[in-house]
Parts: C-alpha cells; structure tokens; sequence
C-alpha cells in the first residue's frame, strides 16, 4: 500500500525532472556560439512503478526520473571531419609559402630573370654588330651583372623562405605535441568519471574538438576504448593512447616527408606538416632549376668567351665567376676580370678591333637547345619554370577550395546533427517550462488535499 | 527533416559574404589593373606564352637597332663610293681631253696636278671613317689606318676579315665590301700612272692604258655602288618585316594578359551584385525567431 504521501513525491520528482531538463536546455542555450559543441538531450523515464492491491495487484506509476543527458554526435561524420580537416590544413600549409615563392618569379613592368636573359642576349648581339663601342661593352658588363644578379637573388629570396618554413615546420610539431598532450590529459579526467559510470559530456566534446585541431596539422586517426579514454595515431605512431600522451619526433626529413626519433622513422600524409614538408620540396626543387640555369650559363658563356680576344688583345678570360665543383645560383656573377673593367669583355675570335665574332657567337646562344636544361633554350626554360610555379600555385588554390568546400559540407552535416538550433530549445524551453508548472500545480493540489485531511481532525 | 543549427546559419552567411567578398575583390582588381594575369597562378600556360613572346619581341627589337647601325654605314660607304665616282669620272675626263693632239704641254702639266689631288682625296676616301670613327675598308681592323702612300704607292695595312651585324636569329650581315682593298690600290695605280704620262706628253699611253684602267676602276666603283643600294633595300626589307612580327608580337601579348575590358566590367557587376547579396543577407541576420511570439 502506498503512502498517502506518494503523489507529494511523484509531483515532486516530475519537479527535480523538468528542473534537470530546463538546465540542459539552458546549457545547450549557453553553448549555441562554443565550436565543436554537441546539444545535450535529457531522456526522462518512467521510474518503477508502485504496487497495490485492488482488485487484484495493481501497479501505480510512481513519476519520472532522468535516465540520461547525451550528448547527439556522430562517430562516422567525425572521421570524415577529421580527413577532411586534415586535406584542407595539407592544402593551406602549401599554398600560404608558394604565394610567397610566386611573386618572385612574376616578371613585374620587366624586372626579373626572363627580362635580363633577353637584355643579355642582345647586349652580345649589340656588341657584335659594333664591337668597336665602349658603350656596348659596358652594356655587355651591365646586362650580364644585372643577370647574374637576378638570377642569384631570385635563389636567395628561395633560400630565405627555407628558414621561416623550417620555423613554421617546428612550430607546428610544436603544437601537435600540445594539442597530443590535452588530448592525454582529458583522457585521464574522462577514464575517472566513466569508471564512476558519469557521461562527461563536455569533456567529450572539447576532446573531439582538439582532435580537429590536430587533424589540421597532421594525419590522424583515433580509436575510442571501453574505459572512455582515445588513443589517436599519427600514421603508425601512436601519439596518445590510454596512458597519456607520447613525445611526438621532432626531427623530420621534408624531402622524404618523414618524421624520425633516435628509433624509427614515421611517414606524414596529410595535414598542414605535410603541406609544409611538399612545399619545402617544391622550393627546392625550383632552386635545383635555378642551380641549372646558372651553371648552364656559366659553361656555355665562358667557354665561347674564353676563346674570343678582348678590345686589348687578351685571351682565355672567363666571362661568368665559375669553379669545379659548379657552385649554383647562389654565388653566380660576373668574373673577377670582367667586373672590374668592361675591357676584359671578348668581342672578336682574332683581336682585330672590328671583330665582333664572338660576341656574334655569343648572341646565337639565345636559340641554342643546351642538353643540360632538357634540351631547351634558356630563355624557354625559365619560361617553363616560371609556368611551373603558376602551375603549382594553382593546383595548390583549387586544393584549398576544394578542402573548404569539403569541409564546410562535413561541418554544416556536423551541424545538422549536433548543432544547437534557438527555435528546438525555445521549444523545448516552453515544453519544460509548462510541465514544470503542470508539476507544480500537482503538488499544490496535493498539498490542499494534505490540508483537507489534517484540518477534518480539528 | 533537416534542422539546422543557429550557430551553422550564422557561420555559413559569414563565409558565404568572405567567398562573394573574395570574387568581387578579384574582379575589381582585373578592372583597375587591366590585367587578365596578376599572379602567376591566373594562367600558367598564358604566362609561358607572354614570356617566350616578350623574349622573342626584345631579340626582335635588337636585331633593329643592328640593322641601323648596318643601315647607317652602308650609307657612309655609299657616301664615299659616290664621290669616288665623281672622282673617277673628272678623272676619265681630264684623260680624255689630255689624249687629243690638240693639247699643249703646259695644259697636260695643269691636268696633271689636277690629276694628282684627284689622286690626294682617292686616299682620303679610301681612308674613310664611320660615325664609330671605324675605317670603312680596313676589314675588321677598323682602327688602324687601311692605307698609306709608301714609296708612291699605296699600301694596305687592314686585313681580310669583314666585320658583320646580326639581323635575324642565327643571319648576319657582312658590313664590309669584299675586294676594296685591291680597288683602292688598282684606282691609285692607274692614277698614278696617268699622271706620269700626262707629265711625260705620252698621248698614246693616256689613250690606252690609262683610259682603260680608269674606266674599269670606275665601273667597279658603280657596280659597288649597286650592290650597296641591295643591301640598304634588304635592310629596310629585314626591318620593315621586324616591325610587323613585334606589332604581331605586342598584340599577342596583350591578348593573354589584358583583360577584354567589357567583359571584365560585367564580371565586376555580378559580383557586385552577389557581394551585395549576401551582405545584405548576412546584415539582416536571421530576422525569424521563436523568441519573437514567445512572451516572457
């Protein structure tokens, strides 16, 4: 037989219910602006019903209770956010340095190489067709300087990006270690309260969110355990598991796109290190042409001009700086000789004044197909390479779009999910709101009734 | 059904203004710039094109400014050959009249000194500069004087080689004349020559050889004459063909990085358009809420 008192209790569990629920629904109020938020869902359940004898065994309902506040996500969708933060942090790493590698190479109002390597090429031919002018030969001087010197400091602008990409490289294994090391302590805080059988939605949360952070920066993918803790892998490393987190390498090789620590060696595929590591190498590689066309130069420049004789009478004078082993683009200039005076130029294969052969020889470099630029002039060669750029910053853009756009659709599917929508709780808000008041009236009817009995004993 | 999260509302108007932001700020800048390509990335392959075309354009210039120069001393040369024909013309003249029997010694002797300052201003134009200060027929030793009067005759102290410009890619153009050494030498010769037998009265030397050899010193120079009227005509033929590849040239390149202007504008509008749009959209926010019908 139930107490005369069970309706003041059912009334007032329905209360501590709708309570618990207009919290939540305040709660997922609170959060409709907090990234990587999921809503939180109250489920309310009967509690175990009375029993009573009439009639026969009776049972009576005894009001609600809350069974459980979830948290609404999706574990599929949260994989596919993680590949997809992981393309568009790969794209952006790639794109954010080559922007910077493509205004080097564009030939602004005609000051860079192409321009030069045109300017050198007629100041020869200019020479050569009136090879007694001083003035062409001090435009002969100029012209191969004003090369040398573009060609050199196009390498260098390249070389200079090397150290802030190696800073952005170590930076950002920087902030993968950080990011791993939250993850490992919310882990721990996680394992406590679900060993004490707690849903710790939040925490839930805020780990998914770091892990999209992460997965910006680096290839991830993570499992979750029955104890609640995830362990998140990196490849085949094993950035945190159930213990905590691990000390992620921080010594990498961009060319193999590789991580290493004193016992292995784990590949990077995606993220923005791995951006960071493909951009590193197509810098290097454009260095690499540069490196060409310089020694190309020198080669086929000096060993023309070394054979030709100077407005003086001399011979055997380099025309570009060169050494063996050929040391590049970086210290490509003129020769001592010739920087120091015009005169030191040849013009002519004998050293008659109105000679100009050599310097006709020289002009005639400009369609000749060297073996050692893939068959190609040098002019269509840096042509082709500056197009190359063009082409791989395009690449890198259309990569980017279409990572947002990818992301973007992950999000707005996150969203449509876990989002919190102002409407659904204002809804919700109302519902709980009048069954709260609904409750209350119960127990104030109750109360009455209370009242009734204990007043007929006056 | 669909929901959709407020916070997602927000975010996608917001990125949905960043894009239209981006598309109008792209087409405005192709408008102010009167550029199809600001960045490499706008066209790789339109890039390699101007590059390759500019190149060609600046060695086409170049080949010009050679053919100036080429054209500026035929003209010299022309200059000298013109007034070594009149030269030789007076010379054929003074000749001819000192061959008739009719003549009288004192008249041969005048003839004679006339003769030799014909001979005088030979050398001078044989020693001819151009505007370099180059000798005209010195070969390639342009700077060492091509002749002198050793010993009453004329010696060459230039050399054989020809000095050349560079008119096309992989052609060059011979500045000098071949054989005008020996013409020189022959001309002054046959002068030479002349004037003896003029001083010596020898009509019938006068009437042979002189006549013959002054005569074929003078066709020489015409036939010089002719072949450098060729090659001011191939010059002009090089260049003229010259400005139409680098009009040619200059057009090319403006087709690949010059924005088609109407065109652009109406890019430029749309995305104003859609700019405007999704401004308007993002300022209105979401005017809809269940907030609004509910009373506190």
């Amino acid at each position: 037989m139930p107490s005369p008192f069970q309706g003041i209790e059912t009334a007032s569990r329905a209360l501590r219910a709708f309570q618990r629920s207009l919290d939540t629904t305040g709660h997922n109020i609170a959060n409709v602006n907090t990234a990587g938020y999921s809503r939180q869902v109250v489920s309310l359940a009967a509690t175990t019903p009375d029993t009573l004898w009439s009639h026969g065994l009776q049972s009576i309902g005894s009001g609600v209770t809350v069974s459980q506040i979830s948290r609404i996500r999706d574990a599929m969708l949260e994989a596919r956010r993680q590949d997809a933060y992981s393309e568009q942090g790969r794209s952006e790493g790639s794109l954010s340095n080559l922007e910077k590698v493509q205004s080097t190479f564009l030939d602004v109002q005609g000051r860079g190489i192409s321009t030069a390597l045109s300017a050198f090429y007629n100041s020869w031919s200019a020479l050569g067709s009136n090879p007694t002018s001083a003035a062409n030969q001090l435009q002969v001087q100029s012209a191969g300087k004003d090369l040398a010197q573009k060609i050199s400091g196009t390498y260098s602008q390249l070389k200079s990006q090397d150290a802030s990409q190696t800073n952005q490289i170590n930076q950002t294994i920087a902030d993968i270690q950080r990011l791993a090391n939250q993850i490992g302590e919310i882990n721990q805080e996680i394992k406590k309260q679900v060993a004490e059988g707690g849903s710790p939605n939040d925490f839930f949360d805020t780990r998914d969110q770091i892990i999209s952070d992460l997965s910006k920066l680096v290839n991830v993918d993570t499992h979750i355990a029955s104890d609640g803790t995830t362990s998140v892998f990196i490849g085949s490393f094993t950035v945190v598991d159930h213990v905590g987190a691990r000390t992620f390498p921080t010594t990498f090789d961009a060319a193999s796109s590789t991580v290493t620590d004193s016992v292995a060696t784990w590949s990077i595929t995606g993220g923005k290190l791995k951006g960071l590591f493909d951009n590193a190498n197509q810098v290097s590689g454009y260095r690499a042409q540069l490196d060409n066309l310089a020694n190309t130069l020198r080669t086929q420049v000096n060993s023309i001009h070394m054979a030709g004789y100077t407005s003086t009478g001399a011979t055997g004078q380099e025309f570009f700086n060169d050494s063996i082993p050929q040391t590049g683009a970086a210290d490509f200039a003129l020769s001592a000789a010739v920087s120091a005076s015009a005169s030191n130029i040849a013009i002519g294969n004998t050293s008659a004044a109105g000679d100009g052969s050599t310097a006709l020889a020289l002009s005639a470099l400009r369609d000749v197909k060297f073996a050692s630029l893939g068959s190609l002039t040098a002019e269509t060669f840096f042509a082709d390479l500056t197009s190359t750029v063009g082409r791989d910053v395009s690449v890198a853009k259309n990569d980017v779009a279409t990572a947002y756009a990818l992301s973007e659709q992950v999000d707005a599917q996150v969203q449509d999910v876990a989002g919190v929508n102002l409407d659904e709780e204002m809804s919700n808000m109302l519902k709980y709101q009048r069954s709260y008041q609904a409750a209350a009236k119960v127990l104030g009817t109750m109360d009455s009734l209370m009242g009734d009995l204990i007043n007929m004993l006056r | 059904m669909n929901r959709v999260s407020t916070f997602y509302q927000y975010s996608s108007a917001q990125s949905q203004v960043q894009k239209s932001g981006n598309a109008y700020f792209a087409a405005q800048r192709k408008v102010s710039t009167g550029k199809r390509i600001n960045d490499l990335s706008d066209d790789p392959t339109g890039v390699n094109n101007v590059i390759s075309m500019s190149s060609v354009k600046a060695g086409l210039a170049q080949y010009s400014a050679n053919l100036d120069r080429a054209d500026s001393r035929f003209a010299s040369t022309e200059n000298s050959f013109s007034e070594v024909t009149t030269l030789l013309n007076r010379a054929n003249a003074l000749t001819v009249s000192g061959a008739t029997a009719t003549i009288g010694q004192s008249e041969r002797q005048a003839m004679a000194s006339e003769m030799t300052s014909i001979r005088d201003r030979l050398v001078q134009l044989a020693n001819s500069k151009d505007g370099n200060g180059d000798y005209l027929f010195a070969g390639t030793a342009v700077k060492t004087m091509p002749f002198t009067v050793v010993a009453g005759a004329l010696t060459y102290n230039g050399d054989l080689g020809t000095s050349k410009v560079e008119a096309a890619p992989g052609q060059t153009m011979d500045l000098s004349l071949t054989g005008t050494q020996s013409f020189f030498t022959t001309a002054f010769d046959s002068l030479t020559s002349t004037i003896t037998a003029l001083q010596n009265n020898d009509t019938s030397s006068l009437s042979n050889v002189s006549l013959t050899n002054i005569q074929a010193s003078l066709q020489s120079s015409n036939l010089y004459r002719g072949e450098l009227g060729n090659r001011m005509r191939t010059v002009t033929d090089y260049q003229s063909d010259q400005t139409r590849r680098i009009e040619e040239l200059t057009k090319g390149v403006s087709d690949v990085t010059d924005v088609d202007l109407a065109q652009a504008i109406t890019d430029y509008q749309s995305a104003q358009t859609a700019y405007q749009a999704a401004l308007q959209m993002a300022g209105q926010g979401n005017k809809l809420s269940l907030m609004d019908f509910i009373r506190g």
